[in-house]
């Protein structure tokens, strides 16, 4: 019931590195620069600097016009993955038991947000993760192999289009992805760059939404609220204080019946990150595990093991089923919220970055930067 | 055939679908909780003192309260994944064996303390396996599987009957079940046993008893028993403390008696363990 937040663990991650990339992509090409590097030649260690005065109506992403500067392979970096559960209520109240990390490993991903993978949109190839890394999880009796997840069932096919991202407002959004549409379209990230910073600040947007997958409509809320801006921030386990970073939630509440994998429908994503330098430090997704059971379900056999083998077929017969065996299961995963945290814990080129607080300020139009010209 | 097991295994779930090694520290747990985290034997306190107060089943209130207190909750736990059989110590404040040399009932009192070396998930299967067979655990006697039986077939011939299919409480979060336990030859032991759970916040109690009026000595050596059953997730573990206290008509033998009780129970309730951990992992 874990491994569906693998599973669209690259997506989320390329839609984070593609919407913090492209923050700037309503702005003309003059109107990024690379600004000051804070110690650092390479520009993926630098920071993005900001205009002062963007046309804040809605604008369509128009990715031939992308003024990215070119980051492939530049963005390398370690990360440690942490598996939580935590549950309340279930059956005779079992779930209230549950509280555990249940496990935790490394993962290593380079970062390419090139110009040519926002032009296509194929964001499969904006991530490179490292070799096999499976993660023993003893606690769910599996070791989660997260190449080997990732390897069937991320297909987000090229487009040619772009990214299907437009700015409304102070907020990037996605107007489409793996064949589910969004209509208004769906809030996924500020718009760091475009933005200014009393609005990002104060940050919250609910939008009732209709997403559509092969004609079909579920009716549900997204959201999204800025919790933290500006604030420094040293992720666990690491020595490099960033000394801007902003932390900020997006929620989705209700969708019913729409396939979790393509809707990439969860309780919570949180994302903390610093545009100086550039890094994604923290991404949380939370989720109730029933809500995902068709992704289980969906997962090739040879990548389960240990329990999540033994709960796949229970879970495949479990809609039509009124067996007290399923109704246990499903109570508990129901009553379970699965909280699978990713953590930077290192990235190539901060020791040639000055933590200065006053260095690299990019976040916003507010931000006490050289204007742009325009 | 496999009733036994079955209803081993349902208790041995719905007691151990929970989490814990050894004594804890608190660096260990300390993610577990935004406050600073209560010791295994806090915790154990506390459902105990929930259990005395409770008016009815499951409660401890009739017990003795050196098993009713459950005093002293993870000191002297060793590792399941480490030992050969499960080591019962008689409770504090019990009279000797000698003591009771010339009493008519010879009570024994005796406690066991285990981390699991599991996690709740792990019990998953175990509980899936469990729910499947769950039509067979319906009034009438129950089978028992040849191995608990062999080695004695020729010595006693054990039945054990459910007497009360097993209730759940969604509201309580409590359940119960009821056996008669009935065993002939070199020994007579006539009991009915009442087995009830309840499920806290933090840890599931079980108490098991043996209800009034006792069996008389022609129909039972076992005159009656309690048991406290706690079962508590803590720290990536499972605590498991066990506190039994049984009284049995004394036909001159408490001597060897109060020695192999311990031994008895220690292998006994080891054997049980491995078995369903063995049924869970299979499943």
């Amino acid at each position: 019931m874990f491994q569906n937040f693998y599973i669209n663990f690259r997506v989320i991650f390329g839609l984070a590195l593609a919407a913090l990339v492209t923050s700037c992509s309503s702005q003309s090409p003059e109107g990024v620069k690379k600004g000051r590097l804070g110690g650092s030649s390479l520009p993926a260690r630098g920071a993005l600097n900001s205009p002062s005065d963007i046309d804040k109506d809605e604008t369509p992403g128009e990715p031939g016009d992308l003024a990215v500067p070119d980051l492939s392979g530049a963005l390398r970096a370690s990360f440690k993955v942490t598996v939580r559960l935590d549950g309340s209520g279930g059956f005779l109240g079992l779930a209230n038991l549950i509280h555990l990390e249940a496990c935790n490993g490394p993962i290593d991903i380079a970062v390419n947000p090139s110009p040519e993978v926002l032009k296509t949109g194929d964001i499969s190839k904006l991530l490179v993760i490292g070799a096999s890394q499976p993660i023993n999880c003893p606690a769910i009796q599996s070791s989660v192999d997260i190449s080997k997840l990732l390897g069937g069932f991320f297909a987000a096919k090229p487009t040619g289009e772009g990214l299907p991202i437009k700015r409304v407002g102070d907020v990037l959004a996605l107007t489409s992805l793996l064949g589910v549409s969004y209509e208004p379209a769906r809030p996924l990230f500020p718009s760091l760059l475009a933005g200014k910073k009393e609005n990002l600040t104060r940050l919250s947007v609910s939008n009732p939404t209709t997403a559509t997958l092969d004609g079909k409509a579920y009716q549900g809320t997204f959201g999204l609220e800025m919790k933290e801006y500006d604030t420094p921030y040293q992720p666990p386990g690491m020595s490099f204080n960033f000394p801007k970073s902003m932390y900020f939630s997006t929620t989705a509440s209700g969708f019913d019946g729409l396939d979790p994998l393509k809707g990439l429908i969860f309780d919570q994503l949180n994302f903390r990150l610093s545009v100086a330098p550039i890094a994604i430090t923290q991404i949380e997704v939370k989720g109730r595990a029933d809500k995902l059971i068709s992704v289980i379900a969906s997962v090739p056999d040879e990548a389960l093991s240990g329990l999540l083998k033994t709960i796949a077929p229970i879970v495949k017969n479990t809609v039509n089923s009124k067996g007290i065996d399923n109704q246990i299961l499903m109570g508990l995963s129901k009553d379970i919220t699965a909280t699978i945290t990713i953590n930077l814990t290192n990235q190539d080129g901060l020791d040639q970055v000055s933590q200065e607080g006053g260095r690299g300020e990019t976040f916003s139009a507010g931000a006490a930067v050289p204007q742009a010209t325009n | 055939m496999f009733r036994v097991k079955h209803i081993f295994m349902l208790g041995f779930v719905l007691l151990s679908v929970s989490c814990g090694s050894r004594l804890k520290r608190a660096s260990e747990v300390s993610s577990l909780f935004s406050q600073a985290p209560k010791s295994v034997g806090d915790i154990a306190t506390d459902i105990c003192k929930s259990l005395a107060a409770r008016p009815k089943a499951p409660t401890t209130k009739s017990m003795l309260p050196q098993l009713a207190g459950c005093a002293g909750a993870g000191l002297t736990a060793t590792d399941f994944d480490k030992i050969s059989a499960f080591t019962f110590n008689d409770l504090p404040g019990g009279k000797t064996a000698a003591d009771q040399a010339e009493a008519d009932v010879f009570s024994k009192s005796i406690r066991t303390q285990i981390w699991l070396n599991k996690q709740i998930p792990q019990l998953l299967p175990l509980l899936s396996d469990l729910m499947k067979q769950k039509d067979q655990l319906v009034v009438g006697e129950l089978k028992l599987p040849e191995s608990a039986t062999k080695d004695l077939e020729n010595l006693v011939k054990p039945v054990i009957k459910i007497t009360q299919a097993p209730k759940f409480d969604l509201d309580e979060l409590t359940f119960s079940v009821k056996l008669n336990i009935e065993i002939t030859g070199a020994i007579n032991v006539s009991n009915d046993i009442l087995i009830d759970g309840k499920v806290f916040s933090n840890g599931i109690a079980v108490t098991i008893s043996t209800p009034k009026p006792y069996p008389s000595y022609e129909k039972s050596f076992l005159q009656s028993f309690d048991v406290v059953f706690l079962v508590i997730p803590y720290a990536k573990d499972i605590y498991l403390d066990m506190g039994v206290n049984m009284k049995i008509y004394n036909i001159g033998l408490t001597g060897p008696l109060d020695k192999a009780i311990n031994q008895v129970f220690g292998t006994g309730l080891k054997t049980m363990v491995d078995t369903l951990i063995k049924v869970g992992d299979k499943s």
